[in-house]
């Protein structure tokens, strides 16, 4: 069974020959892996995202064994993209993302200053949205999916869909946006529709360059939870995230399924979300990230059990104690009883439960994808 | 005293727009401040208390903190001094390399919704700018605010700047953020750790009131 086929088995609730193993670098652990498997002559900073995430090279991706290769859409240009000298930088929403020197010499970048902090309903008729028309968003996009089609037999996962929730938060700052979708309902409703509108029509036109190509469309970062509980109550969620999210997920889907009917969305999302896993199996959600193994109400095995007939799991290796802070033994028991809960009868691609931090040895996450291969393999016999 | 019940249930309820008026109306039916303040205060504890037994959301608890914003700006200028004299001091703030501040704000104004003073320093502070708001505000409390595991290191940094300044027997030290946890507040030689917004209230008060 090659990667695709043995992430395409997995994602379909069946068992595959072994567990799917993948994952997402920001770029100091790349440049470490880089040296861990003595890779040196790969590129330095192979194209980075907002979240100093890197785009990790074929070959890095084989040599580690890895099932996927993670594509994210260019950026669009709109009125309101810039650079600053310091790194920092405006993007096509409007949105300033800081660039933030953290310890131990790595970065960061940060939102501050969101646009529409003080907009009102009249201000969202005329602000200067981005263009989902725009070519820059996938330009190359096809040469390289085809590329890594055509080479490989990796799963492709593209990180193409936007984000709704989220992107509203980012728009119009936190505190404000979460005052608004308790008091503010309106315009909470306007602003989210305005951008739903403008991610549905990018996904057509993503979709129909490079639709073809992709095994996964990730929805876009919607996060619900924080580590104790959910961001919002299940009450607002329904009443007021929930249609936008339905509509844009929907959409996205059927229009997805017109290149690809073999195809799955997977939606990201971080924390403690278990009271929404219900409405996101009812939107058509086939895949859950990162599965958040620390947050609140988050036990693998009640999840499993609860809904792993109908949602596959992606993530779940802990970010926030054992892989920065554990030891390999550590790692290998926390990947055993991932593999224990949530592999047996599919349904479970592994990986970190989010973009690999500057605090995460490569020597670590070797050693994790070698526990994938030696513990994943079906069937699944750990005690 | 209806209308003070009133105002403790539209605090909890979170209506900012209610608020101003109500207490406009408690005033002129012959409270006194300090009585509004104290049903606003009651109304506050509430929150916390959900919060911290995780039975409300960032949301709603947001819209009590502005509700009680609003309700206070019409008060201030009717407290006297002795009305206005804080439970004690706390200085605020999220680490170095830090840029998240709706945990923080949401401490900040829990602390005072409970009586406390909060001197506020914002995000990405250097552990010097924490050592030197204590000292000229004089500070009971100084709470730091770390969201993620690289900028956790941060607090050993702060903890070692007041042992260095030589008035780290002065000032406590609470902490707080997704990552940190009651065993690392431990090592770090911090003196409390609060898991929620509500947590950090409760903790400040009685760290204040000892």
């Amino acid at each position: 069974m090659n990667s695709r086929e043995r992430v395409m088995t997995a994602a379909n609730h069946r068992e595959p020959d072994r567990v799917p193993v993948d994952m997402v670098l920001t770029i100091d652990v790349y440049r470490d892996m880089k040296k861990v498997l003595n890779m040196e002559h790969l590129p330095e900073t192979p194209r980075m995202g907002r979240w100093t995430e890197v785009q990790m090279p074929i070959e890095m991706i084989e040599k580690l064994g890895l099932d996927m290769y993670y594509i994210s859409p260019r950026s669009g240009v709109s009125v309101h993209t810039k650079g600053f000298d310091d790194g920092s930088f405006t993007d096509e929403w409007g949105c300033y993302w800081k660039k933030t020197a953290i310890d131990g010499g790595h970065f960061y970048f940060e939102l501050v200053n969101p646009p529409l902090a003080n907009a009102t309903m009249e201000d969202l008729e005329t602000y200067e949205w981005p263009d989902p028309e725009d070519p820059k968003r996938y330009a190359g996009l096809k040469e390289e999916m085809k590329e890594v089609r055509e080479t490989t037999n990796l799963a492709i996962l593209a990180k193409f869909a936007g984000a709704v929730f989220e992107l509203a938060t980012y728009m119009r700052g936190h505190e404000r946006w979460y005052r608004d979708i308790i008091n503010n309902q309106e315009f909470a409703h306007a602003l989210m529709d305005k951008i739903c509108q403008i991610q549905k029509r990018t996904n057509e036109v993503i979709m129909a360059e490079v639709g073809d190509y992709v095994d996964i469309l990730r929805l876009s970062g919607e996060d619900l939870g924080m580590q104790d509980r959910p961001l919002i109550s299940p009450k607002t969620f329904k009443k007021v995230v929930k249609p936008h999210l339905k509509e844009l997920w929907e959409h996205a889907k059927k229009t997805l399924h017109n290149y690809n009917p073999e195809a799955k969305i997977m939606l990201h999302t971080c924390g403690s979300v278990r009271p929404f896993i219900a409405d996101f199996i009812e939107c058509g959600v086939d895949i859950l990230d990162p599965v958040q193994p620390g947050a609140k109400d988050m036990n693998r095995y009640e999840l499993k059990e609860a809904f792993g007939k109908d949602i596959v799991f992606h993530g779940n290796i802990d970010i926030q104690k054992i892989l920065p802070f554990g030891t390999l033994e550590d790692i290998t028991n926390e990947v055993k009883d991932a593999i224990k809960a949530l592999a047996p009868g599919g349904g479970f691609l592994l990986a970190p439960a989010h973009n690999v931090q500057g605090d995460v040895s490569a020597e670590k996450l070797v050693h994790m994808v070698n526990c994938v291969h030696e513990y994943g393999n079906y069937p699944i016999s750990l005690d | 005293m209806e209308i003070l019940k009133k105002i403790a249930e539209t605090l909890y309820d979170g209506n900012e727009d209610a608020m101003p008026g109500l207490v406009q109306e408690a005033i002129e039916n012959g409270f006194s401040a300090q009585e509004v303040l104290d049903a606003m205060m009651a109304g506050m504890a509430i929150v916390g208390d959900e919060f911290s037994r995780d039975e409300l959301y960032i949301p709603e608890v947001l819209c009590s903190c502005h509700a009680m914003m609003e309700g206070s700006k019409v008060l201030k200028p009717l407290l006297t001094d002795q009305d206005a004299k804080a439970l004690g001091t706390v200085i605020l703030g999220s680490v170095q390399g830090d840029m998240h501040d709706i945990g923080k704000n949401l401490v900040g104004m829990m602390l005072e919704g409970r009586g406390l003073k909060v001197i506020d320093i914002g995000i990405d502070v250097p552990p010097e700018k924490f050592v030197e708001a204590a000292i000229g505000n004089n500070a009971d409390i100084v709470a730091c605010s770390a969201l993620l595991t690289t900028t956790m290191p941060e607090i050993s940094k702060i903890e070692k700047a007041f042992v260095d300044a030589g008035i780290r027997d002065k000032v406590k030290i609470m902490i707080g953020g997704a990552p940190i946890t009651q065993d690392f507040c431990d090592r770090m030689e911090c003196d409390a750790y609060a898991k929620d917004a509500g947590g950090a209230a409760t903790l400040a008060v009685k760290m204040c009131e000892n």
